[in-house]
């Protein structure tokens, strides 16, 4: 049976009224198609475009356009894009808010992104902060904050929460440090910082939608650093962690059936505990044996978490 | 021939439908609750995440087992090991068809793994026994094969991926090759969208709607001569030649052919796709038009212009603009049934997950630092804010 076919059985039997039955056919049949998705890619694409040619220009024509050009176009495109966002914004919420218009969160993000070419610009000219340069990112990415909970903009928040990594990783990598280890310790307390603060926001009550995003980005990150630890001096110490982490991540994802935290869990757990032991592991039969055994361990609990949660997402 | 039953397929697609629908406020709980019963199929099936643990962790263990086997029964020959395979991909197609049948998974992962297994193991036995030629035609069949039985539509991508990149190991000059590629896989469009035009939008309709956007974008493929990404992608599996970028003065004909084509391919796919509101087939000609854009300058021979981004940032930002505001005109806000506005809750989750996955895009750009172009003092483009630069190289 077609679904059309079952939506005119659904309609006979009362279960949807004819208004429902022809709004549902029609998307069935594709009478009615959106094209909503394809628009905001578009539009995503083209202010990246527009975006990373400004910054090629810039930086390839500075000496031909001069200063007062550069600063004065690119403070023009800023101060006109915060004005078109201020002037047309609704109201701040702590919840969840709808965009007044189509172009409203491109806007905010191309203000955003012009921000940080404005400022790498004046750095590069005027070099106000010398030695301490890289607080240009974190001024950045606190001022991206600011505008992603004030405009609830998704996109902005995923830029803040990059500049500020990046700002963690310049402020720790320009010490010159040889070892890897303060990046990877930077790259967890980073992490955790982001995780406590996406928590703290959502208990507060502010912008509580943000709290996925603020999860994903930070459990990456730490996990990745723990896996790096794997090869460290101090491995016992990540694998310990790593085991924790992966521990939580699989029982709150399990619990608030948030499963890509499972995948994490699972993923990156076995990937750690794996390189701990094949490395004490010495025959290519013997690691060949471990990974069949392992993985057939996680097949079935994965299995068994299956089956209890079916379809759930 | 199929292993599940047209019926289950169809129930499973219009229960997917249905809640897709309550969850946008196209339908009430309690219609979606009178609604289910009738949508159940005795089919055991589990959520995106936990199915792909399951497929890539089974993967591991059929490859890992046949390692193990190989390493432990110390074959040596090329014909021994390519036997191991051979039985072992059997071994894999009776664990799918078990667990699929008896056990009754759909979509699982760990059965999509025993059937992939299956096609990995073939083409390696092929590998081992035969050339690369084989390698193609044998991942071809056991690719097609797959899908025919269980009805993945990536293990049929996977088929048509193998059938383009046959042509390569004949040993035929790269411009033959392409055109060959190219031809196989129109027919392949050819023949999914007749297909799919008597499926309709129901199933099997969806997948052929996914196999003709496919085959065209892969036609596309082989005629852009500028297209290094996607010779690369080939190159990488092992299966095609390293692809130069423009054609040698013999081959001028078919270089100004694929200027042509290039842009007559997108355009014309952008028509049918609105003609039949096709939405794979409008997103993968979408795309193919962006790349028509990008590989214009290097097909002309001319010199690329910092300022070209930004005149087709202007043009997509433009484009989406002037739709937008010519659909929300029309009567109802639309016009021919197209529509700007959002009418699936998970339009909005897909933009959500975009956002969220730009993070990675910002990230890319702090680790491959500025902007492409001639290396100078300034190197604030691209930088290390995760935007365009506050933290470049200074």
């Amino acid at each position: 049976m077609t679904v059309i076919e079952r939506l005119q059985d659904w309609n006979r039997a009362g279960i949807v009224t004819d208004a429902q039955y022809h709004a549902l056919s029609a998307l069935v049949r594709n009478e009615r198609f959106s094209v909503f998705l394809e628009l905001n890619a578009l539009l995503y694409l083209g202010v990246i475009a527009v975006v990373g040619g400004l910054a090629w220009t810039v930086q390839t024509h500075f000496t031909s356009l001069g200063d007062f050009f550069i600063l004065t176009v690119l403070s023009l495109f800023l101060a006109g894009s915060l004005f078109y966002c201020f002037s047309r914004a609704t109201a701040f919420s702590v919840e969840q808010t709808a965009s007044p218009n189509f172009v409203f969160d491109y806007v905010l993000y191309f203000a955003c992104l012009v921000l940080s070419v404005e400022l790498g610009y004046l750095e590069f000219n005027f070099q106000w902060l010398q030695e301490a340069w890289p607080n240009y990112l974190l001024f950045s990415s606190i001022i991206f904050f600011i505008l992603a909970h004030r405009f609830d903009n998704r996109l902005v928040l995923s830029l803040a929460l990059s500049t500020l990594a990046g700002w963690c990783g310049l402020s720790v990598s320009r010490f010159g440090f040889i070892s890897s280890e303060p990046v990877r310790l930077t790259a967890i307390v980073y992490g955790v910082f982001i995780a406590i603060m996406g928590t703290a926001l959502h208990r507060q009550g502010l912008k509580r939608h943000f709290l996925e995003t603020y999860l994903h980005i930070a459990a990456n990150v730490v996990f990745l650093a723990l896996v790096s630890g794997m090869w460290d001096g101090r491995k016992v110490f990540y694998l310990a962690a790593l085991i924790l982490l992966a521990s939580v991540a699989i029982v709150l994802g399990v619990r608030f059936r948030r499963f890509a935290f499972v995948v994490y869990g699972t993923v990156f757990g076995y990937i750690g505990v794996s390189i701990q032991i094949v490395s004490g592991i010495h025959e290519f039969t013997a690691a060949l044996a471990y990974i069949v055994t392992s993985g057939l361990c996680v097949i079935i609990a994965i299995a068994v978490l299956a089956r209890q949660f079916g379809r759930d997402e | 021939m199929r292993k599940y039953a047209a019926e289950d397929e169809r129930r499973i697609r219009t229960e997917r439908l249905a809640r897709a629908w309550a969850r946008s406020g196209l339908l009430d709980p309690p219609q979606l609750e009178r609604m289910l019963p009738e949508l159940k199929v005795g089919l055991r099936r589990t959520n995106l995440f936990l199915r792909l643990i399951l497929f890539v962790f089974g993967l591991l263990i059929i490859l890992a087992s046949v390692a193990f086997v190989v390493v432990v029964s110390e074959l040596n020959h090329d014909d021994q090991i390519a036997v191991v395979c051979v039985f072992a991909a059997a071994g894999c197609l009776a664990l799918a068809e078990a667990l699929a049948g008896s056990l009754r998974l759909y979509r699982f992962g760990i059965e999509e793994a025993g059937a992939v297994g299956a096609i990995g193991l073939l083409m390696i036995a092929a590998g081992f026994a035969a050339d690369s030629f084989t390698v193609a035609v044998v991942g071809a069949v056991a690719a097609v094969a797959v899908y025919l039985r269980f009805g993945y539509v990536y293990a049929v991508i996977a088929s048509i991926v193998c059938l383009a990149a046959a042509p390569f190991q004949i040993g035929v000059p790269e411009t033959a090759a392409r055109a060959l590629a190219s031809c196989v896989l129109a027919v392949i469009f050819v023949v999914a969208r007749s297909m799919k035009r008597q499926a309709g939008h129901d199933f099997p309709g969806d997948e052929y709607s996914a196999i003709q956007a496919v085959a065209w974008a892969g036609v596309y493929g082989f005629l852009n001569l500028h297209l290094a990404s996607f010779a690369n992608s080939v190159r990488f599996l092992g299966l095609g030649p390293a692809l130069s970028g423009p054609a040698p003065p013999a081959a001028r004909v078919f270089y100004w052919f694929t200027f042509g084509a290039i842009w007559a391919i997108p355009i014309a796919g952008i028509y049918l796709a609105l003609r039949s509101r096709d939405r794979a087939l409008l997103d993968v000609n979408l795309l193919l038009a962006l790349v028509t854009l990008a590989t214009n300058k290097p097909y002309l021979g001319a010199e690329r212009q910092t300022w070209d981004p930004i005149l087709l940032g202007l043009l997509l930002i433009g484009a989406a603009v002037i739709i937008r505001r010519w659909l929300a005109s029309g009567p109802a806000r639309e016009r021919s049934g197209f529509t700007a506005e959002r009418i699936l809750a998970g339009d909005k989750r897909a933009l959500e997950i975009l956002a969220t996955a730009s993070v990675a895009l910002d990230s890319a750009r702090q680790a491959s630092g500025p902007a492409p172009g001639p290396p100078d003092h300034f190197q604030g483009g691209g930088g290390r804010s995760g935007g365009a630069g506050a933290g470049g190289e200074f």
